[in-house]
Order: structure tokens, then sequence, then C-alpha cells
């Protein structure tokens, strides 16, 4: 369920912090966070900022997860062709 | 399809002749992939009422990202696969396209010029078992109004209500006011962290801010 806009703007208020990474920032860790979140390595200061920034952020937020459901359902070195349909991926709400 | 690492990707793309061709051709699927997977996520439940040009949408996504990727090539760190950093580029430009898509036909004007505005946040609860939980939360709830009434400008206003009640996508946003998406995200930035301060100036950590207001008591 989603939550009620009150809820979401007390969540926001208690996580947010002093200094906080841009959009522009987080879109540049974007790739080496998601490599990170499924290799499962240690969470890093920087990619505690980026996690602190997509709490924050709802389009940064549907990026990263686009981006890691992507990489975690193509294959490494896809043998692609022009004509090959998308990666059939979960439907998610728009 | 090549298999190629790192340094042959930029080595290539910065080649010239058939080394290159290849390498953008290569790229250029990766991404065309990249951008179907995203637009699918957001048009993939609308069915019919899905765009009929999807495919020439996500042929134009993986285009512009190529360009994109292009003109940033000194800027790729190498701390990721460069095709992981490829993607990022065309599911950013699917996404931005998709939300485009999406509120084009959405009045911003109107929606953001609503008086109601903020003022449909919601309220809490005014009931609870623990009279001093029901005071401290209605305290709580006091200085929060007086900030969002009183403290923050008209513009981060309209960006708190927009974002949080109307649920637009921050790019939509920073398009219809003709500005970015770090201004718009610094601007509720400085709104979060008047409201953090001010609960905290007056004995509300934010640990405890959460609780306060979760649930009924």
């Amino acid at each position: 369920m989603t939550p009620r806009p009150l809820d979401r703007l007390l969540r926001q208020i208690s996580d947010t912090e002093p200094e906080e990474i841009t959009c522009s920032e987080c879109f540049d860790f974007l790739a080496s966070g998601v490599e990170r979140e499924l290799a499962g390595a240690a969470t890093t200061p920087l990619q505690a900022r980026l996690a602190q920034h997509l709490g924050q952020c709802v389009v940064c937020r549907e990026e990263y997860e686009v981006l890691r459901d992507f990489v975690r359902s193509a294959p490494a070195d896809p043998a692609l062709d022009a004509g090959a349909p998308a990666t059939a991926p979960p439907d998610s709400p728009t | 399809m090549k298999v190629r690492s790192n340094s042959d990707w930029l080595r290539e793309l910065r080649a010239s002749g058939e080394d290159q061709a290849a390498a953008l051709g290569d790229l250029r699927a990766y991404l065309l992939r990249a951008a179907r997977y995203a637009l699918h996520r957001r048009w993939g439940r609308l069915g019919n009422r899905a765009p009929a040009d999807r495919d020439q949408v996500a042929e134009d996504c993986a285009q512009e990202s190529l360009l994109a990727i292009l003109r940033r090539l000194d800027d790729f760190r190498g701390d990721s696969r460069f095709t992981t950093w490829a993607y990022t580029f065309a599911i950013h430009v699917a996404l931005v396209a998709a939300r485009r898509e999406a509120w084009k036909a959405v009045p911003l004007d109107t929606l953001l010029d609503d008086p109601t505005g903020l003022a449909r946040l919601g309220e809490p609860a005014s009931l609870d078992a623990d009279p001093d939980r029901m005071a401290r939360r209605a305290e709580a709830w006091a200085v929060i109004r007086d900030v969002l009434d009183h403290e923050l400008t008209d513009r981060q206003r309209q960006a708190l209500s927009a974002l949080l009640i109307e649920d637009v996508p921050l790019d939509e946003l920073a398009r219809h006011w003709h500005s970015n998406r770090n201004a718009i995200y610094k601007l509720v930035h400085d709104a979060r962290r008047r409201l953090k301060a001010r609960l905290e100036s007056r004995g509300f950590p934010p640990g405890e801010i959460l609780g306060l207001f979760a649930g009924p008591g």
C-alpha cells in the first residue's frame, strides 16, 4: 500500500541529512551501486549516501530499480540481435 | 556479438573505421534492449493504452542515450562494467520519456495553483490511548504546520505538494519550471532541513518523529 503523503513527509524529514548528493551525482554512481548490491558487497559510505538519496528521490529510485532489475535479468554479454524482443520484465505500477 | 572489456569499449568507441562502427552498432543494440525494458516496465500494464509508437520511442531513446554516452566517455570511471554504465543512460532517457508521456495532458499550472495544496497532506490521528503521546504528537504537528505555512517559500510549498500529494515526477516539475532535477531536489532538501531543524529545536529528535505519528497508539 502506498504510504499517505503525510507519512511520506514524516519519513523524509526523519531521514534528511545536512548534506545530500544531487540527482546528477546519484546518476553517476547508479551503475557501481547496482553492481555492488547485486554482488552483495559491503556498504561503503558512498553506497550509504546513494541509498539515502534514493530514499528521498522517487525518480532516481525508479531508475536505480529498473537498472538493477534489468542487469539482474540480462545475461552479462547477451547475444543480441536487432529484432529480439526486450527481456520480459515483471510489470510494475506506473 | 563481440565480448569486450571496459578498455576495449573505450578504445573502439574512440577509434575510427570498422572497429568503431562495430562497437557503435553493438552498443546501440544493448541500449535499445535496456530502453525497451524500461518502457515495458512503465507501459506494460497499460495494454492498448500504451503509446502505439513504443518501438519508435525505444529506438529514439537508444539513439539519444548513445549520443549522450559518446559525449561523456571521459566520465566513465571504470568502477562498473561499461555496459552497466551505458544502461544507466538508456534507462534514464526512457523513463524520462515515459513520465513525459504520462503527464503531458496534465495541466500542471492548475495543479500547482491549487489553494488547498499542502492542506491535503492529511492529518495525524487525533486520538491516542496514551494522553502524553497524543499531546506530544499534537505539539509536533503544530511545529510542522507552522513551518509549512509560514517558513517555506511558495515554491517550496508547491514542490512539496506536487511531489508528495500529486505524485508529479521531479522531471516533470523541473521541465514545467524550466529548471532541472538538481535544483528542484535542493529546493525540497532545504525545506526538509528546515522542518527537521525546527522539530529538533523544539525537542523532537528524528528518531522520535516517526514513532510519535505511527498508528493510533
